[in-house]
């Protein structure tokens, strides 16, 4: 089981190392001069120089790269050329705001996957089972976008229930998490329910109740242990998502999350902010997989002896 | 109906039901359990009646098909949707089953009757350990500390022959071999010192070799916990080395009901002959083939409106395709299903028509 980790680990930090060379590349290749983005319009070639001299723009390419990398090693990710501040304290500030929204978004998509799904399992056509069905089909149809524009007409701008836009405490998550979660949710719902209607399905949830065991405990314990995988292999896909799906989320709600902070810095050409938060990006990707196989084995014994 | 006590099977071998003294320990009466399938419903268990006894053990034989299955679920009150009893009465130490509300009910699975199913391989939870198992069902039950829970499962281990009990609660019931799961199986039916135990085919999935250690254990069991024992097979040579009474069953009826050891030395009923004469003994001549019943099982929508063996009965006679015989006693502690009943005395074919 160790051994299985520790090969898991080794192929997920080549795999950073190799998004990371990747992303100074493109960026390079394909982002052209930020100088002339910071400069004024009409500004001298000395002038934008001098812009060069001061993002460590003039230097050739492997001696940036030697720069860059070395500077990742000490956790030091430059300083941004939008923004003229350390690139790690502005993704600091507006990481945990997106880790909030995407995690509520999560826990709400997950939570009314798994009270739906139950329930559509337990009875399938049942009510619960139809409204779980009629809520997958739209959150499946309708993009993120639209949803967001729609909840924002509705409950901020209608019935002023919830700010539209920024972050002014934890009622501003509700809106973003709603419109996130449904894109989410229909996955979520269709494996759980699936999952569970397998769980309850199988012999020994029969030996269970000829056991006396209470209902309840049957349900959310022995069936949806069995869900437990497929759970677990959908919540990992979901973040993958969310790291997506928050982006526009953050648009439409002007919240001010890692997403937004993305988009500036592309629309920027500010090389260090986009280059550190595709890291992070990747890196947190990366090591949440690494938790979900981990989880894996500790969820399946099966998997557990093998490995 | 009332028929005078036989006396023939000894003591402690109860031969006919309605003359023993004390109550039964389980008492069915007109059991009936219905599928709603699309091509309309299907009655699995029909009017089926017997009694089971306190220390006795009854068998219940039959082709595959025949119900035996879905009459031991449907005393535990476990027939899944979409069937459910449609009729008839259970009564466990005289309570209704059917009327117990279902925390009752479940409140007795488990602990008063327990059950012990085929496949041992599917019947455990293959993500739990075997302690992790045992001590949920005590737990259900009883309030006991996971070490007192532990305790019992132990010991009830150390009961069914498991050796090294402590190492095998660690288990998971897929690091088991067939007979040491089937052990643990019964050891789980015991933990709580059941009244009735039912065994649905609890030898069927394992190797020949293995079957007879679990029958003589469960006969052993029996013998020195006085517990009272479904056991429900198609082995007749199985069921006659366990039960004291046997009820055959086919196509959802009970057709024949008598003492294990008469009713297959001498069957009454036409299909109880044909199924011991099918059943592969010990005698049989190696590599002759096994005589088998012709035609099949009915489906749902071929039940003769007579007797239902009728379609295959060699003796059937023009009333047996009209009307259905009761299972009715033909001689002291025995009854059977037929109007024309292979009596010992009588030429195998002419019986006299009753009813
Ligand atoms: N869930 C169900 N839906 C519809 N019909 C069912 C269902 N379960 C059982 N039956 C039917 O009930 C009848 C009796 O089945 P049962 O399992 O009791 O037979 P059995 O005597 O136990 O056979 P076996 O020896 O194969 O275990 C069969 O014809 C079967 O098709
Ligand atoms: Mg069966």
């Amino acid at each position: 089981m160790r051994r299985f980790f520790l090969r898991r680990l080794a192929q997920n930090l080549l795999m950073l190392a190799f998004i990371v060379l990747a992303v100074f590349v493109i960026m390079r290749l394909t982002a052209g001069d930020p100088a002339r983005i910071k400069a004024p319009i009409f500004a001298s070639e000395d002038v934008l120089d001098r812009y060069r001299a001061e993002f460590g723009t003039d230097t050739p390419l492997p001696a940036q790269l030697v720069s860059f990398l070395s500077g990742i090693v000490r956790g030091d990710f430059g300083e941004s050329f939008r923004y003229q501040e350390p690139v790690f304290s502005l993704i600091a500030q507006r990481l945990p705001q997106t880790a909030m929204l995407a995690l509520s978004a999560l826990l709400l998509a997950v939570g009314v996957a798994l009270l739906l799904g139950v329930a559509g399992a337990r009875r399938p056509d049942g009510w619960l089972d139809r409204l779980g069905q009629a809520i997958a089909a739209f959150g499946q149809s309708a993009p993120t976008f639209w949803i967001g524009l729609m909840l924002v007409l509705v409950f901020s701008l209608g019935l002023g229930w919830f700010p539209a836009v920024g972050f002014n405490g934890p009622q501003s998550l509700v809106l973003p998490a709603i419109a996130i979660a449904l894109a989410v949710l229909p996955a979520d719902l269709r494996v759980i329910r699936t999952a569970m209607i397998d769980g309850l399905a199988q012999e020994y949830i029969r030996t269970a109740r000829a056991f006396g065991i209470p209902e309840w405990r049957i349900t959310y314990v022995y069936a949806l242990r069995n869900a437990a995988l497929p759970l677990v292999t959908v919540v990992g896909i979901d973040l993958g998502y969310l790291l997506g799906g928050t982006i526009v989320a953050e648009v439409v709600f002007n919240y001010p999350g890692i997403g937004q902070l993305a988009i500036d810095a592309v629309n920027a050409r500010d090389y260090p902010l986009v280059q550190a938060i595709t890291i992070v990006t990747a890196a947190i990707f990366v090591f949440v997989n690494l938790g979900i196989d981990l989880l894996y084995m500790v969820l399946d014994p099966r998997i557990r002896i093998e490995a | 109906m009332r028929a005078p006590r036989s006396g023939a099977g000894g003591p402690g071998r109860p031969v006919d039901v309605d003359a023993l003294p004390g109550e039964p320990v389980l008492s069915v009466r007109n059991l009936t359990t219905v599928f709603a399938t699309r091509a309309g419903e299907f009655t699995a268990v029909d009017d089926v009646s017997f009694d089971v006894w306190p220390g006795e053990c009854l068998g219940i034989v039959g082709e595959s098909g025949s119900g035996k299955s879905v009459a031991a679920l449907s005393i535990l009150g476990l027939v899944d949707y979409p069937g459910g009893v449609a009729a008839g009465e259970i009564r466990f130490r005289g309570e209704d089953l059917r009327r117990l509300r279902p925390e009752a009910l479940r409140a007795l699975r488990g602990s008063r009757l327990a059950v012990v199913f085929q496949d041992p391989q599917t019947a455990l939870n293959p993500l739990f350990t075997v302690g992790r198992q045992m001590t949920d069902f005590v737990r259900a039950h009883r309030r006991a500390s996971t070490r007192e829970a532990t305790r019992l499962a132990t010991e009830k281990l150390r009961l069914v022959g498991v050796s090294a009990p402590e190492q095998r609660l660690r288990a998971y019931p897929w690091e088991l071999s067939g007979g040491l799961r089937q052990r643990v199986a019964i050891a789980m039916a015991l933990l709580l010192d059941p009244e009735l135990i039912i065994a649905d085919e609890p030898t069927t999935a394992l190797d020949v070799s293995i079957q007879a250690q679990i029958v003589e254990l469960l006969v052993d069991l029996k013998q020195r916990l006085g517990f009272s024992l479904i056991f429900i097979s198609h082995d007749l040579g199985v069921v006659s080395a366990v039960a004291d009474r046997v009820l055959v069953m086919y196509a959802g009826r009970a057709v024949e009901r008598g003492p294990v050891g008469e009713t297959f030395a001498h069957p009454l009923h036409p299909y109880t002959a044909a199924l011991v004469a099918s059943a592969p003994t010990l005698e049989s001549v190696r590599g002759r083939p096994l005589p088998t019943i012709p035609g099949s099982l009915p489906g749902p929508s071929d039940r003769p409106a007579g007797c239902v063996f009728a379609p295959r009965c060699p003796r059937a006679q023009p009333i047996c395709w009209a009307e259905q015989p009761p299972l009715a006693p033909v001689l002291p502690g025995r009854e059977a299903a037929c109007h024309f009943p292979l009596l010992p005395d009588a030429p195998a074919t002419t019986g006299t028509a009753r009813g």
